[in-house]
């Protein structure tokens, strides 16, 4: 590549050279990201020896008003992602979509519902083994090396976002090991997050420009995130539980 | 009548003879044995050792030996846990460089891993969640701000359009519709 912008650089001002070689980082960084989204992506990157910190705190804004009934992207992005097409029955299930209406006024609403990232999150509170817990940077996982599949954790979910997976898997994502016997849930793409990306879900819905899904830091008083949570709305659903989740919704 | 050394010699004749039929019998017994196994000479098949693709391995190899589930469980913990990815332990490190080139995984019966974990009769259930293969086909997919500077500087691009053929080559599941 490096040969490609010196020979741009021969042939154009520098300003030419400049743009291009951006255009090929955006290329490389996924293809048909917008650039906001790539610039931002890059800001957050961590470095492979540093471990995640409490400074920050990943979480989830879902906009519900630009989110369609019916559009399954965001679902079948984590699919792809992480190793399951949703055909088989006992398939995992990490993201769904929800249609909620009101009955009163019959307004309806279509939001993705997954695992919220809580700050108290009762499925770690009630793991026997510890294998449920909750991340430095607040993502809650699973680890499979010493849950036993016991899933007191699913009962303890309130937003029913975890999966036991009941057979046998093979040909796995090399990021994301996943196996028979083990609860999991959605892991926030946390191999993603922790080189500096964003969710698979997050990813393909601004690609696909329905811009409903924003990621980023909910500490970092400067991040998008957290400027539209102090400016808007927002819900945590059911906020009654006192969890604190990390995922917000606006429009509901 | 028999003198004393006469009899001395007799017994020794015989306990002479009975060595030699004991002998016998065992490397006979042990031939039979030896034939069930074939060429090899061993009872259990040998491991196989496929040539790695790096040049040197993170540690010496009787340290490896030794010890390489202790840095692979150490690191799997710093990973899970903290989210420490750095790469000189890590087990996708390992398959990157012990894949076999033609089955393309560390399993199988001539695979790095499996044939030596056979061989010593210990369990091997890492591959029950973690894939077996190289990651070098799906690096496309995780691109990240090292790399990407990297490529500025050594020319990624130009290894780009192989890297996506091996996305789209590989037999990954398919996004579908939830449940």
């Amino acid at each position: 590549m490096s040969h490609n912008v010196d020979k741009t650089n021969d042939d154009k001002p520098s300003d030419g050279s400049r743009r291009q070689f951006i255009g090929y980082g955006a290329a490389m960084a996924g293809l048909a990201i917008a650039p906001g989204v790539t610039l931002f992506d890059l800001a957050h990157g961590r470095a492979p020896e540093e471990a995640a910190s409490n400074k920050v705190r990943w979480g989830m804004l879902i906009d519900t008003g630009k989110c369609a009934s019916g559009c399954n992207d965001c679902v079948s992005a984590c699919g792809k992602e992480n190793g399951f097409s949703g055909s088989r029955e006992t398939d995992s299930q990490w993201i769904r979509k929800v249609e909620i209406k009101d009955l009163r006024n019959g307004q309806s609403h279509s939001l993705p519902m997954m695992c919220q990232h809580c700050e108290h999150p009762p499925c770690v509170d009630v793991c026997p083994t510890g294998a449920s817990f909750k991340r430095a940077d607040g993502i809650v996982l699973v680890d499979r090396h010493i849950c036993i599949g016991c899933r007191y954790c699913m009962m303890a979910c309130p937003y029913k976002a975890r999966s036991f997976v009941h057979e046998e898997l093979h040909d796995q994502n090399p990021d994301v090991p996943r196996g028979k016997g083990c609860v999991e849930s959605c892991t926030l793409c946390v191999h993603r997050v922790d080189k500096g990306g964003q969710p698979a879900c997050a990813e393909a819905c601004s690609e696909a420009g329905h811009n409903a899904i924003l990621f980023g830091d909910l500490n970092d008083q400067n991040s998008e995130i957290s400027k539209r949570v102090t400016k808007l709305a927002t819900t945590q659903v059911r906020a009654d539980l006192g969890l604190n989740v990390g995922i917000r919704y606006q429009g509901i | 009548m028999v003198s004393l050394v006469k009899l001395r010699a007799m017994l020794r004749w015989q306990r002479r003879a009975l060595l030699v039929t004991l002998l016998a019998a065992g490397s006979i017994a042990t031939a039979s044995a030896d034939a069930h196994v074939g060429s090899s000479g061993s009872r259990v098949a040998m491991p196989v050792h496929t040539e790695a693709s790096g040049d040197k391995c993170v540690k010496d190899t009787p340290y490896m030996r030794r010890h390489h589930m202790d840095v692979l469980k150490h690191q799997r913990n710093d990973t899970m846990r903290k989210g420490i990815r750095t790469t000189e332990f890590s087990l996708q490190g390992c398959i990157d460089c012990h894949a076999d080139k033609q089955t393309n995984s560390v399993l199988g019966k001539d695979g790095f891993c499996q044939s030596c974990h056979s061989y010593a009769a210990v369990k091997l259930d890492c591959f029950e969640c973690h894939s077996s293969k190289p990651k070098a086909a799906t690096a496309f997919r995780s691109i990240d701000k090292q790399s990407m500077k990297a490529g500025a500087e050594s020319g990624l691009a130009a290894k780009m359009p192989q890297e996506m053929q091996a996305v789209s080559l590989e037999p990954n599941t398919t996004g579908g519709a939830s449940k």
